[in-house]
């Protein structure tokens, strides 16, 4: 299938539109977070200004539309920059990692032996650290901050993609137009780009829309735990956790801070939930046993 | 060079494809798909190489192109040892010698282009210096297989298997080969087709001076193409030598079998058939002695003790079997 | 030939499958008629997407559905309309009246249940019979379909046996209910030729100790010429040539018969060059109209391109979809005259 025949059937898949469409509003709010939520200081665009130092979350209000936080953090002005802030980790850890996967999974399939062996024991290795514990502690050494953070998802989190790419070139490396191109004497560089890469990559690139949504997640969950963006930085995980100590509302009334959960919340669950949404139109377009019915 | 010259010879060659079980992937034992054949094709004549699954054919011919490394022997072509060759003198050669395969969906890549497809040997092997000479001759090398320009730039999936193998038969002529490999060229496609792919395959031949080695595992289609032909069973060539007189006067039991098995396309033949009994035994532990032994109607004592001898019977008529010696 | 009585044991008419899907309607099977007599072996010869299998899924009644869909026609057996039957009643049919072979015998296999399991099943679901004697029958099968020891392999799973065995197995199951009608797919066209000859021969013994009808579905016209009595040739989704098998291979009337005939290569007969038929299988999608072989055909008009054939019956038993069937005479002869020359 050629690319615009899958762009095409992106668009008229309704759920992947909605995904679609999802993520077009974030990348809107992003690229144009300046304008909606100009900065106080143009030098430190991410740190959150404050509406003052009460430390009880206020509700929405004149010039607060989405209220303030925990330490009367802007919670509109953190929402708005944290969208950058989650594609920045989205796309640097998927990128990162995918491509680390991509190279050690081809590598080890396509030269097999003991490149292979080595390789994949390796990647037992890392595969067998619980992902959230591995991240946690790796940022506590590092030293809090997003970068560490990034650091820590990308060490990590490369695995999954290294054994998916190593199954599928395995399987295209004995294809006959492999062995062709083969016999007519091309390198290995131009049989894994050509041949190889070219042929596999659809499933690999299904997974890295699926974990975009979950990277931003697990960042979430590490800034929620603490060992995350420093504070006032601009970050959704951020936001939540300093809602963590209001969740369970006031004396009168369960929802008394209830921006202070939602708004965050509802963010990352729309920016994940758009991903998958893509991925899985991605995986119906490209999954050959479903195309058979048509 | 004379007419008459092998342009390929094959000594002793073997490939044995380690069996192995357990943890530790320890070897308990060898598929032996290829074992000790010899054989010669003469510059420009066509050898057929037939025999039933299993029996090697199809990686006799990989093993000559080096798609597998050979467990031992010797393939001279044009003189030279390919399998002694390093890797930058093979890739070298592999402009001299090329492969069609069976599948003509499976042998193309489906996110190239024809033009991409036949354009791949003349990149590798910089036949062309920029992109209008290379659209040149892959538009000269497509009409030669009997396809139009139109197609240059569609892709594989838009074709039928017939003009799928004629794109295949495409790209192993754009490096202008010497010895082409044709691995069961036309067993996947329909009957009206195979005809029009096995003229083409001909006219080739006849136009550029070819030679082919044609594996197949019908006996009608490699005899109508073949000058000569060998007969492999179970790793071993058991039989070679000219059409003719392999399919008037087969020598080994198993070619006549092979020959009196084929359903004939006429109701009013006469048929006295040979059916053999049993399965093709398992290459990982075959049958001592002659390995057709468990199988063959005229089997006696010696056959299942020694392994027969494979010689000349007259006219380069060669065969192994412990009855002919008799 | 022994037939058993006048009346057709199957009887298809006008039958049309279609498959209604995302990129149009596929007409696989596009009027479709033969007959198939008590005990006769009808040959169905054609080349892939001609519709043979597809008409002999319809008869079993395992068209999937959707996107496929019987649109007309009917399939007479014993008196019945198969394509009125419900899905239950088609249960009862499948296995114990009509059963099927396929080309691949490792995928109708079940591969975690013993070969004598899945016999035994088959034959506990249409007879009336306990399990002991199930098994019984089976070994009893297995033996009847030549398979060595047959009480050790009753026990061996699918992936035990080699493909010929296999076919053998499948075989022995489609006829442990005795039924009136086996329809063989493509049965050896996996195999081996030597392993071919032994299941073809198989089946022709079979088939005189049973007494049942065969529907042979194959591409191979040799394997026709060996075990078929009459013939319906396939293109397109429709019978283009239907008679008995000497005067269809002595006598062929359609072009495209004649030229299918031409275009393979002999063992008997040296030729120079083979005589292929020009042109492609047309694409289901995309039948050209009028005769669907008018492309490909030497004696091709524009009515031909026009107006399509109906099956015309041409001498008593022999039916042909022409046009110009008779024109052929003309170009038989101009082939018998260069070979002459030659």
């Amino acid at each position: 299938m050629e690319w615009n025949e899958i762009i095409a059937r992106l668009f008229k898949n309704k759920l992947s539109l909605i995904g679609l469409i999802i993520i077009a509003f974030f990348l809107l709010v992003a690229i144009l977070a300046p304008v909606i939520a100009p900065p106080a200081d143009a030098d430190e665009v991410y740190q959150i200004p404050r509406a003052g130092w009460t430390m009880e979350p206020q509700p929405p209000r004149e010039g607060y539309p989405f209220g303030t936080s925990q330490g009367s953090y802007d919670i509109f002005y953190g929402m708005i920059w944290g969208t950058r802030t989650a594609f920045r980790i989205g796309f640097i850890v998927v990128g990162i990692s995918s491509f680390i996967g991509i190279s050690v999974g081809t590598i080890s399939a396509y030269y097999g032996g003991l490149i292979d062996e080595i390789f994949m024991r390796i990647t037992d290795v890392f595969m067998s650290i619980p992902f959230l514990v591995a991240a946690m502690v790796m940022t506590t050494i590092l030293g809090k901050g997003l970068n560490n953070v990034m650091i820590a998802l990308v060490v990590f989190g490369w695995m999954g993609t290294a054994r998916l790419m190593r199954s599928q070139v395995l399987e295209i490396k004995n294809e006959e137009f492999v062995q062709a191109s083969v016999a007519l004497g091309a390198n290995d560089g131009r049989i894994i780009f050509k041949h190889i890469l070219a042929n596999c990559i659809f499933p690999v690139l299904i997974q890295a829309f699926m974990r975009m949504g979950s990277m931003v997640i697990t960042a979430a969950a590490l800034s929620f735990l603490g060992v995350g963006a420093p504070e006032g930085y601009a970050d959704w995980g951020q936001m939540i956790s300093f809602a963590r100590d209001w969740i369970l509302g006031g004396g009168d009334s369960a929802l008394k801070y209830w921006y202070t959960v939602i708004i965050p919340g509802s963010a990352i669950m729309l920016f994940s939930l758009s991903w998958n949404l893509l991925g899985d139109a991605f995986r119906d377009i490209l999954d050959p046993k479903l195309q058979d019915n048509s | 060079m004379a007419a008459n010259e092998n342009l390929l010879e094959i000594k002793n060659l073997k490939k044995y494809f380690p069996v192995k079980a357990g943890v530790f992937k320890k070897t308990v034992g060898h598929v032996k798909a290829v074992d000790d054949i010899s054989f010669a094709v003469k510059n420009g004549e066509t050898l057929g190489l037939v025999g039933e699954s299993g029996c090697g054919k199809s990686t006799t011919g990989r093993t000559i192109l080096r798609l597998l490394e050979a467990t031992a022997g010797e393939v001279i072509f044009d003189g030279k040892d390919v399998l002694a060759m390093d890797k930058k003198e093979l890739r070298g050669i592999r402009k001299e010698m090329q492969i069609i395969f069976q599948d003509p969906y499976a042998s193309l890549n489906p996110r190239m282009t024809v033009a991409d497809i036949i354009g791949e040997p003349l990149d590798i092997h910089k036949l062309v210096s920029n992109k209008k000479e290379r659209n040149e001759k892959v538009k000269d090398i497509l009409e030669k297989v009997g396809l139009g320009e139109e197609y240059m730039n569609r892709y594989p999936h838009e074709f039928s298997g017939g003009q799928r193998q004629r794109i295949g038969v495409a790209r192993a002529l754009a490096v202008d080969p010497k010895l082409i490999i044709a691995d069961e060229p036309v067993s996947a496609l329909d009957v009206s087709i195979q005809a029009q792919v096995i003229n083409l395959l001909q006219d080739l031949q006849n136009e550029f001076g070819l030679t082919f080695l044609f594996i197949a595992h019908d006996l009608s289609v490699v005899k109508h193409i073949s000058d000569r032909v060998a007969v492999m069973y179970l790793g071993k060539i058991v039989e070679i030598t000219d059409k003719e007189k392999l399919y008037e006067d087969p020598l080994h039991p198993y070619t006549q079998s092979l020959l009196s098995a084929i359903p004939v396309a006429d109701p009013t033949a006469k048929k006295d058939r040979i059916i053999l009994e049993g399965d093709v035994p398992s290459p990982v532990d075959p049958p001592s002695g002659c390995r057709f032994h468990p199988r063959c109607p005229k089997a006696f004592d010696k056959c299942s003790i020694e392994e027969p001898v494979f010689k000349d019977y007259g006219d380069g008529h060669f065969a192994a079997c412990h009855l002919l010696e008799e | 030939m022994n037939f058993l009585s006048k009346e057709p044991l199957v009887q298809v008419k006008g039958l049309k499958t279609h498959f209604f899907t995302e990129e149009g309607v596929v007409k696989a099977v596009d009027g479709v008629d033969f007959e198939i007599n008590p005990g006769e072996t009808l040959g169905v010869v054609g080349e892939s997407g001609c519709g043979k299998s597809v008409t002999s899924l319809s008869i079993m009644g395992l068209v999937e559905s959707p996107p496929g869909k019987i649109v007309e026609g009917e399939i007479n057996f014993q008196g019945t309309d198969l394509t009125k039957l419900s899905q239950k009643e088609m249960r009862k049919i499948r296995g114990n009246d009509i059963s099927m072979i396929f080309q691949e015998p490792m995928t109708s296999l079940n591969p975690v249940y013993t070969i004598g399991n899945q016999i035994s099943e088959a034959i506990m679901l249409h007879k009336k019979v306990n399990k002991e004697e199930a098994k019984r029958q089976s070994i009893e099968m297995l033996e009847k379909v030549g398979i060595p020891l047959p009480e050790q392999r009753v026990n061996e799973y699918p992936h035990q046996l080699s493909g010929g065995m296999r076919q053998r197995v499948m075989i022995a199951m489609s006829l442990s209910c005795d039924p009136q009608l086996l329809i063989a797919d493509e049965p050896t066209t996996a195999l081996d030729v030597t392993i071919q000859a032994q299941i073809l021969e198989l089946m022709n013994d079979l088939k005189e100790s049973y007494g049942m009808a065969i529907m042979m579905i194959t591409h191979d016209l040799g394997v026709i010429a060996e075990v078929s009595d009459r013939v319906a040739v396939m293109y397109a989704g429709k019978v283009v040539e239907y008679t008995d098998v000497e005067t269809l291979f002595k006598d062929p009337e359609h072009p495209y018969t004649w030229g299918l005939m031409n275009s393979i290569p002999k063992l008997d007969q040296t030729v120079e060059r083979l005589e292929a038929i020009p042109g492609s299988v047309p694409s289901p999608l995309n039948f050209p109209s009028g005769c669907k072989y008018n492309n490909r055909c030497p004696l091709a008009t524009d009515k031909c391109r026009e107006i399509e054939p109906e099956l015309e019956t041409i001498s008593e038993g022999h039916q042909v979809r022409c046009w110009h069937y008779k024109e052929l005479e003309r170009l038989k002869n101009e082939r018998a005259e260069t070979a002459k020359i030659k």
